[in-house]
């Protein structure tokens, strides 16, 4: 027999093998891997500074934007593609429409404060652009595009009129200071939607700028910013709102970053098909900051009554604000019908300018919270649609509280005839609830919407009954 | 016999005692204040109007008398088969006290200040679990004056269908039509929810958003599950409720897992008749019927609906014990429990609640003490479940685990409370005395006695505190004993009781159950965790614990600080922990064995060593012989490993504590992969020499085998340090000497053997427990296999030490590597026949 001095190392193996096999075969792991939303959080790369590349003193907004695209030189230019700059979308489809059409800040009404077309002036403070103050601003001009009031770091930048740098703003020190877009860049406008904090949507508000993490999870207890989720790329951003927006092109959703399956729990893993995300993670809006539920435009210019931001000023009527709202929940497929310049309505009933899409036999609708705002607003008793006032101005219904003359002025901007005879009609719309998403520790529970007293009414939402004893929206046939 | 099956009522008679007056109090204040609410509740959406009869049959609206239970509800409902057949039917007389079944004459002699309802004076309250706004309150009140004919009536005050004035009570006309019914709104009559249950089991809070709130240890009677356990039914999160719960925020479990999945206290505890729930027992279906379609119709149900409702095991009504579904009836273990090893072993010796209900999170009773009343002849109570230096937090506890013997007689571990009461007793049948009489022993009016107050009043003050209402000494005992002596009660004496309440609800889903071995299997088990029963003994005896079917405690003791203590010896309920239960000195005998061995190579080889030194070299002829085949060395390496890992992985186990680092579970299964490729390195290393006949080198030559056994031994202890030649040269043919042979026969017939079979048998706790049990169980097989362990480690470390002796330390281990030895070539002590072959 040989003597093989290199045996040894057979043998090792061998019996390494003969005992770790069986056990690396056998024995069952302990703990399951989960699908790390992390991995879909993009990298923060640190800014550069620009402080050293900025050094003339400007005189202009535009002067800056100038400076930017000397390095930048395709930035405005996307940017002038974009919805924050154009407020209008691309050619869409929409139901009852036999051409494809564009929707957007441009040319929609909503029930706020009604519509940009001739308050141009008002209204633009929050486009991200400069000069916006009639129908003949030119979008083609990319020195109008504003970088600043996105990448601004310096806390100090601020728009007036027509979207035009503020009086007194350090256009050198804001021009300094650029980087990623923060909460404070993006809130600056989103979170004063309708003409203040917290009036629009019920789920963003200037409690964001801090937040707690046991009222948003993401930018509580992780410190998003808003452009972790609303990924962004050649100035392109992601994200749609249903009050501009009836597609769901480009849209944001959780299952971006919580993919696979996202509950331990198969009995709430079976309700991800039929359920919203936001549905149980949202438990209630506007937690902080009560935002603005009915506006009534109808009891606006009583010079007699005591005005008060949030029930009543003279120029704009009365309000009902809440805070910690129950959400209103319907089926919604992601994409709206609009109610546009022109369109019908009922002056008895209700209108929905933002009707959802979806109902329970819609296999892509889901259930969905909703903040619906209610409002009454001018509309022409004799043709029968919604009318654009003119708010803004020297002949602005705000400075002559005139609603005849604000009507017509409106009217003619916007072409659509104005009877002469006006009245205010009932309208409402539907806000997503998609922000303030509390930490799961807080999210509804089964008794929230199941069994004695369930905050959803199925019924209402095309249920025999109660699934939890029906079954769920396959079985209701 | 009388005694014994009064015992576990003693405790429960003086818990309920305890806020009787209480109850009584608020009851008649709230009855007298609350304003009647005019028809808040929904109308019943399916029940048909009726009107509210008198005993007469008549309209109550027109005859003004109280309402009639049995004839309002009998016009429909077959009242009397519901009152024969009903475990509720004693609701109606319900004050806060006299439960039926719980011992009313122990009541009754404890609380003078309550009234016995008689007998049949009140009938069977419907309404009181039927309708949507029961006043509970009201009819407590009416009872406690004696007013029985209201009782019922009173129920419905502040329904605005009847209003108490003071000349009586008085119907409201608008809610009734011109025929007498109740008019829609008023029909509010439903299905019993759970809060009509909570009104008189426990707290019950069904509203998840409205913070639960509630005086944790100002409890009533009427709470009873939550005054005995803690035990709360709540869908609410804890973080969610308005209780000063400790780390609250971290506690997002809910009260209740059930009644957060939006089951009801009908879903489990049904009628046992109700068509939804009810399904005949197997036994009396035909064996080619898999489903019979013939039905109660729930027509047939509402007429004769029974008012027995499925239960788990009690001693109230135990002939429907154990007619509710069970946790396993509706869940799957197997389906869910895939990480725990060992999973029919565990749900075999615990029952679901010992994981799933880790933490009772509100207060309850821990000991009440009636030795020495309070003017209002309370007794002195202690919670368990608060923070030690701040009684305003809640910090829960975690019950203690006894044997609980199940309907299918298995016994399984399962959490209960333990509560700890003491009472005067009298007699050589040791009668409790009523409190009336222990009252009258330490008061003189409404104040303590003045020789009372000179024998407690410690401080002086003329009061006596709660700290000083104490009978710690036995001239205390003597005292009060002598007191009501005179009182008649001759050999009064105090008595003790420990009663067990077992904790079913409050359970926890998985992420909060309990999922960490050694929470159990360790040195701090909690399965063995000291109870703290009571700080005090009042009288200095222990008291005794009232036994569980099957099991007797032995686990009382006091502590140093005079603190009764409870633990639960897991030997005493047939129990082996693993990582826990190491039975001592057979522990410390087998590391004496090991010790001892190392300790004896050591000296052999320092003396070796020595001897060396002394000696001059010896240079032997050597010459190399292919000693081991290939698959004998690989079977021995292999062998080596696996007895290195068992050996290592076996005292992880056995104590898990002292290794920390390795997860219990992960090393648990290691072990027995280890353990199963072990024997099947064993079977074909069995194979092989049999097959080869190498196994006649295990083989001791019967002639003169103690002679050469002499021979080798001698030579371990003499030859060896003269540099001696070794008595029996190594050959191919014969590579043991005759010790060799001896210890190897040891090995592989006893030690092998007794190893393999224990470890299949522990494993088999698993998958044939009886087999198992039949042979000794765990308690048995668990030591031996240990104490096995050690001699193996123990001939390791002597294997080890002898391969030195060779003619260098390494050169045998070398050979078992190469297989090529080195030999002295010289031929004594070789046989003949060797030498020629």
């Amino acid at each position: 027999m040989k003597d093989f001095k290199y045996i040894w190392v057979i043998g090792l193996t061998a019996t390494a093998l003969i005992v770790v096999v069986p056990i690396i075969l056998f024995v069952s792991a302990s703990e399951t891997p989960t699908n790390d939303p992390w991995q879909y959080v993009p990298e923060r790369l640190p800014d550069v500074s620009h402080a050293a590349l900025m050094n003339e003193p400007f005189a202009t907004g535009q002067d800056v934007t100038r400076a930017c695209l000397d390095c930048h030189p395709s930035a405005a230019q996307e940017m002038a593609g974009t919805a924050h700059f154009t407020w209008l979308s691309d050619p869409v489809p929409l139901e009852g429409k036999t051409e494809l059409v564009q929707v957007g800040k441009v040319n929609l009404l909503n029930n706020f404060c009604i519509g940009i077309q001739s308050n141009w002036t008002g209204c633009t403070r929050c486009h991200a652009g400069y000069g916006w103050s009639d129908a003949n601003f030119d979008f083609t001009d990319t020195n109008n595009v504003d970088c600043l009031v996105c990448h601004d770091q310096s806390g100090g930048y601020a728009k007036a009129a027509s979207g035009l740098p503020a009086e007194g703003v350090d256009l050198l020190a804001a021009a300094r200071s650029v980087g990623t877009p923060t909460r404070e860049n993006c809130g600056y406008c989103h979170f004063n939607g309708g003409g203040g904090n917290a009036v629009k949507h019920g789920d963003l508000d200037e409690s964001l700028y801090f937040p707690a993490e046991e009222q948003d999870v993401h930018m509580g207890r992780y410190d998003f910013q808003c452009v972790d989720c609303h990924k962004t790329e050649n100035h392109e951003i992601s994200g749609r709102a249903i009050s501009v927006s009836v597609d769901n092109a480009n849209q944001v959703y959780c299952t971006d970053c919580h993919t696979g399956t996202v509950h331990e729990d198969s009995r709430l893993n079976a309700h991800t098909d039929s359920v919203a995300c936001q549905t149980c993670h949202i438990p209630s809006g506007a937690t902080r900051e009560a935002t603005k539920m009915v506006w009534d435009w109808s009891t606006a210019g009583d010079p007699t009554r005591e005005e008060s931001p949030h029930e009543y000023l003279k120029i704009k009527g009365s309000f009902v604000y809440e805070d910690n709202i129950m959400p209103t929940y319907a089926w919604f497929n992601g994409t709206v019908d609009r109610y546009l310049l022109g369109d019908p309505l009922d002056p008895d009933g209700v209108t929905t300018l933002n009707p959802l899409n979806g109902d329970i036999s819609d296999p892509n609708a889901k259930i969905w919270p909703f903040k619906v705002h209610v409002a009454r607003q001018p509309y022409d008793t004799l043709y029968n649609y919604l009318l654009q006032p003119q708010t803004v101005g020297e002949t602005g219904y705000w400075t002559t509280f005139d609603w005849n003359s604000a009507l017509e002025n409106g009217s003619r901007v916007t072409g659509l005839p104005y009877s002469g005879q006006y009245g205010f009609a009932e309208t409402e719309m539907n806000w997503t609830l998609s922000h303030m998403v509390v930490p799961k520790e807080n999210a509804l529970q089964c008794t929230d919407c199941h069994g004695e007293s369930g905050r959803l009414d199925w019924l209402a939402l095309g249920y025999n009954g109660d699934p939890i004893t029906w079954g769920g929206r396959e079985e209701q046939e | 016999m009388m005694r014994r099956t009064r015992q576990p009522f003693i405790l429960v008679t003086l818990v309920l005692g305890l806020l009787l007056m209480l109850v009584g109090l608020t009851a008649t204040l709230s009855a007298a204040q609350d304003a009647p609410p005019v028809s808040p509740a929904v109308a019943s959406p399916l029940h048909p109007v009726f009107p509210l009869l008198d005993v007469d049959g008549a309209p109550v609206i027109g005859s003004g008398k109280p309402v009639s239970t049995l004839k309002t509800c009998g016009e429909c409902h077959d009242t009397a088969f519901i009152t024969q057949n009903a475990t509720h039917n004693g609701v109606s007389t319900f004050t806060g006290g006299s439960t039926p079944g719980y011992g009313d004459d122990l009541l009754a002699a404890y609380l003078n200040n309550t009234k016995d309802v008689p007998a049949g004076a009140v009938e069977m309250n419907c309404f009181l679990c039927h309708t949507a706004q029961p006043n509970n309150a009201a009819r407590v009140s009416a009872l406690q004056a004696g007013d029985y004919a209201w009782a019922n009536t009173a129920t419905l005050l502040g329904t605005g269908i009847v209003e108490q004035t003071g000349n009586g009570w008085i119907y409201n006309a608008a809610a009734f039509d011109e025929t007498g019914a109740l008019k829609r709104d008023y029909v509010t009559v439903q299905d019993p929810t759970s809060a009509a249950c909570g009104q008189c089991h426990g707290v019950v809070h069904t509203d998840a958003q409205t913070p639960l709130t509630f005086d944790a240890t100002g409890l009533d009677i009427g709470q009873y599950k939550t005054l005995t356990t803690g035990q709360v039914m709540s869908p609410q999160r804890l973080s969610s409720s308005g209780l000063n719960l400790a780390d609250k925020n971290a506690l997002s479990r809910s009260w209740d897992v059930h009644a957060e999945r939006v089951l009801n206290c009908t879903n489990c505890h049904y009628s046992l008749n109700n068509p939804v729930y009810f399904t005949e027992s197997s036994e009396d279906r035909p064996d080619h019927l898999v489903f019979d379609p013939r039905r109660m119709d729930f027509g047939e149900y509402l007429k004769r609906p029974l008012h027995q409702f499925a239960k788990g095991q009690s001693a109230v009504t135990p002939e429907i014990n154990n007619t509710m579904r069970r946790c396993e009836s509706c869940h799957s273990i197997e389906a869910t429990h895939n990480w725990l090893p060992y999973k029919e072993r565990h749900t075999e010796a615990m029952a679901c609640e010992t994981c799933h209900i880790p933490q009772v999170y509100a207060p309850a009773l821990e000991s009440v003490d009636w030795t020495v009343p309070a003017a209002d002849g309370s007794p002195h109570t202690a919670w368990r479940g608060l923070a030690a230096d701040d009684p305003a937090l809640l910090t829960g506890y975690q019950p203690v685990m006894l044997p609980r013997a199940n309907a299918d007689g298995s016994q399984s571990l399962a959490p209960f409370n333990l509560v700890t009461s003491w009472y005067w007793a009298y007699g050589d049948e040791a009668q409790p005395v009523p409190l009336d009489s222990v009252k009258a022993a330490y008061f003189d009016g409404e104040t303590y006695a003045a020789d009372v107050l000179a024998a407690f009043d410690v401080d002086g003050d003329g009061a006596l505190s709660d700290t000083e209402r104490l009978i710690d000494t036995a001239a205390k005992e003597t005292f009060i004993a002598a007191r009501l002596k005179t009182a008649g009660f001759v050999n009064a004496k105090i008595v003790g009781e420990v009663q067990p309440f077992a904790i079913n609800h409050n359970v926890a889903w998985g992420d909060w159950a309990i999922r960490d071995c050694r929470t159990c299997h360790g040195e701090d088990s909690r399965l063995t965790a000291a109870l703290v029963l009571s700080d005090r003994t009042p009288g200095g005896a222990l008291p005794t614990f009232t036994s569980l079917e099957g099991f007797t405690a032995s686990g009382l003791h006091t502590d140093d600080t005079g603190a009764l203590r409870y633990e639960f010896k897991p030997a005493e309920a047939g129990l082996y922990i693993f990582g826990h239960s190491a039975v001592d000195w057979l522990d410390w005998l087998g590391v004496l064995f090991f010790l001892g061995t190392l300790a004896g190579v050591t000296l052999h080889g320092g003396l070796r060593y020595l001897s060396v030194r002394r000696r001059v070299p010896q240079q032997a002829e050597l010459k190399r012989v292919y000693m081991y085949s290939v698959y004998e060395r690989q079977w021995h390496w292999l062998q080596t490993a696996l007895i290195f890992g068992l050996i290592f992985t076996g005292l992880v186990i056995h104590k898990p504590d002292k290794f920390g680092i390795f997860s219990f579970d992960y090393i648990v299964q290691v072990h027995n992969i280890l353990a199963i490729i072990l024997l099947i390195n064993a079977a074909l290393a069995a194979f092989y020499h049999l097959a080869s006949g190498e196994i006649q080198q295990f083989l001791p030559k019967p002639h003169g085998f103690f002679n050469d056994a002499i021979m080798q031994a001698k030579y371990y202890l003499r030859g060896i340090f003269k540099g001696e030649e070794h008595p029996f040269a190594k050959t191919r043919q014969r590579k043991m000497n005759p010790l060799q042979q001896m210890t190897y026969l040891m090995i592989l017939n006893v030690l092998l053997p007794a190893q393999v079979i224990t470890g299949i048998l522990m494993w088999g706790a698993q998958h044939f427990p009886d087999v198992t049990a039949s042979l000794g169980g765990l308690p048995f097989l668990a030591p031996l296999h240990t104490i096995v362990a050690w001699l193996f480690a123990s001939f390791i470390v002597a294997h080890v030490y002898l391969t030195t002796t060779g003619h260098t330390p390494l050169t045998n281990i070398k050979a078992m590597i190469s297989g090529w030895d080195e030999v002295e070539a010289h031929d004594s002590g070789l046989n003949p026949k060797e030498q020629t072959s």
